[in-house]
């Protein structure tokens, strides 16, 4: 008789969680506060609630941590920005503010992903959360609205008017 | 539309975790979940969401609370074996660990005046043990042995420092050893012939183990009284300054003495009965009229006057105090009142403090609180007076 598949610990648990979504978790609140120490903040404050809440045996088990994590972290950020004055795009640039990690990208990267960001930041925030979640984060709409806790048809809707937006704002140069 | 989709996915690629920030972050994960399981395992939910901030501060410092209560028990543990080892009688675990405390305070007075003093008051102190064992009618042949010897070993250690003392040339310092020695005698006798004499008439049929301490007493009573005459001879012959020194200290000794009774009244009052009331405000009136006559004596140089008359405000004071004191440490439920005396059916087990005193006053000083059997003799003009 073969061996039983032990459970994993909650350590373990949260171990692979971060092996796996670590990145993504990252990514999806660095382009939502546009701060990359504040974005590797979030990230860490994320998994540190995770880990609150799983190791508390009293909780419900975690049926798909992915959404749970992104869940947390959307959380902290909508707190985040309750908190603090969203600054423009502009502002953060005049400070110094650069989307580049190590700060030697490329000019022309360094153009295209300030037209991005730029592009983004002037999307309404409900597009915003969803347009990145769908296209930077590559989550699916059934993903999304999980998170969200929407209907998936209610995120395609979003998903469909922010690209519509964007694309408006392409083709006015950005305006 | 395409081609937005494609540069948002290019952006997000371009946003990445370097491996160094994955592992620090991934550390300090870890740090906070060994907090935060620390937090846990020390959490007590008995006080979770308690009102009192303070009880709560206590549990999560456990050692500071263990430390409090090891503090608190031995301060509670030290007093209830000072105050059992203090209170202890002959036949009481704690009564060899009193004797004890005893010897070792003997060792730490080092002038043979304050030896001779200490070795006094432990005769006194034997004396007193007796009046409440005999009182409650516990007092066996065993203890009472007991007694006896201690007694005679400390009074006669007491006369054997006054001795000294007195042939040395010291005749003021043998004079304080002699002085307490005496008068606590003569209360003390007083006390224990009333016991005895009430004893014997609530139960004449039983053994009350008193009368050989008794006889003791009256006794070594005489003895002290030779002594202390003598000692008083020396310091009358002491001329000069000595003899002035010597009245002067008699007198602060009994004003002293005046306070303490005073104080006892008032820190007993409303547990006193009205005869034992009565009969030491008498003995402290008699000790006023005799220092008030001291001082008068003094101004006219008269010092060995003054010092005989403040000699018997101080034997008069010592009477009313050993009534006091002996009152204050027998309860009500170990005396019954004064028709435990007669023959009514009362339990004859006990005696009372009232068949301690004799009722009413008289001019004649010293004679005021004296007991039954001595009312005869004073009525005969045998009791002291001025």
């Amino acid at each position: 008789m073969a061996d039983p598949i032990p459970t994993p610990t909650p350590e373990e648990e949260l171990a692979d969680a971060y092996g796996k979504y670590a990145d993504a978790i990252f990514r999806h609140c660095y382009f939502r506060v546009f701060d990359r120490e504040r974005g590797k903040e979030l990230m860490q404050e994320t998994f540190m609630r995770a880990w609150t809440y799983v190791s508390n045996k009293d909780k419900q088990k975690v049926l798909n941590m992915r959404a749970f994590l992104y869940r947390i972290a959307n959380n902290l950020i909508v707190d985040e920005v309750r908190k603090k004055k969203e600054l423009s795009l502009d502002e953060l640039q005049k400070s110094g503010w650069d989307p580049s990690y190590d700060g030697v990208a490329e000019m022309q990267k360094r153009v295209e992903q300030n037209k991005i960001f730029d592009l983004l930041h002037k999307v309404p925030k409900e597009y915003r959360e969803v347009l990145i979640m769908r296209y930077i984060d590559g989550l699916t709409p059934a993903d999304i609205a999980e998170i969200l806790g929407e209907s998936p048809n209610a995120i395609s809707v979003r998903l469909h008017r922010g690209i519509k937006q964007l694309h408006a704002m392409m083709g006015r140069g950005g305006k | 539309m395409e081609q937005i989709t494609q540069e948002l996915g290019k952006a997000g690629k371009e946003v990445s975790l370097s491996e160094r920030e994955r592992h620090e972050t991934w550390q300090r994960i870890m740090h906070s979940m060994r907090r935060e399981g620390e937090r846990k395992t020390n959490h007590h939910p008995v006080l979770k969401g308690g009102i009192f901030p303070v009880l709560r501060f206590l549990s999560f410092n456990q050692s500071f609370l263990l430390g409090s209560f090891i503090v608190i028990a031995f301060f509670s543990l030290t007093l209830t074996v000072s105050a059992a080892v203090t209170y202890a009688l002959p036949g009481d675990s704690f009564y060899p660990m009193k004797i004890r405390f005893e010897d070792l305070a003997a060792s730490f007075r080092m002038s043979a005046k304050a030896k001779g003093v200490w070795e006094a008051e432990r005769a006194v102190l034997r004396l007193e043990e007796a009046e409440l064992l005999a009182a409650s009618a516990a007092l066996d042949v065993k203890q009472s042995d007991i007694l006896r010897d201690r007694f005679l070993h400390h009074w006669k250690a007491a006369q054997k420092f006054a001795s000294g003392l007195s042939s040395e040339g010291d005749a003021s310092a043998a004079s304080a050893i002699v002085d307490g020695l005496d008068s606590s005698m003569r209360a003390h006798g007083m006390v224990l012939r009333a016991v005895n004499e009430a004893l014997e008439h609530t139960n004449p049929l039983r053994e009350h183990n008193l009368q050989p301490l008794l006889e003791d007493v009256e006794k070594a009573s005489v003895e002290v009284e030779r002594s202390r005459t003598e000692v008083d001879d020396a310091v009358r012959n002491d001329r000069g300054s000595h003899m002035r020194r010597a009245a002067q200290e008699r007198m602060t000794v009994a004003n002293g003495m005046l306070d303490e009774t005073r104080q006892l009244i008032k820190t007993g009052s409303g547990r006193q009965s009205t005869d034992i009331l009565e009969a030491v405000e008498g003995r402290m009136h008699f000790a006023e009229r005799m220092l008030s006559h001291a001082k008068r004596y003094v101004r006219r140089a008269d010092y060995a006057s003054a010092f005989d008359t403040a000699y018997l405000a101080l034997r008069a004071l010592e009477e009313g105090r050993v009534v006091l004191r002996m009152e204050r440490r027998v309860s009500p439920e170990q005396s019954v009142t004064g028709k435990a005396s007669s023959s009514t059916g009362v339990p004859t087990d006990y005696v009372t403090l009232d068949a301690v005193t004799g009722s009413g006053t008289s001019s004649q000083g010293i004679s005021v609180m004296a007991t039954r059997s001595e009312q005869s003799s004073t009525a005969n003009g045998t009791g002291s007076s001025l």
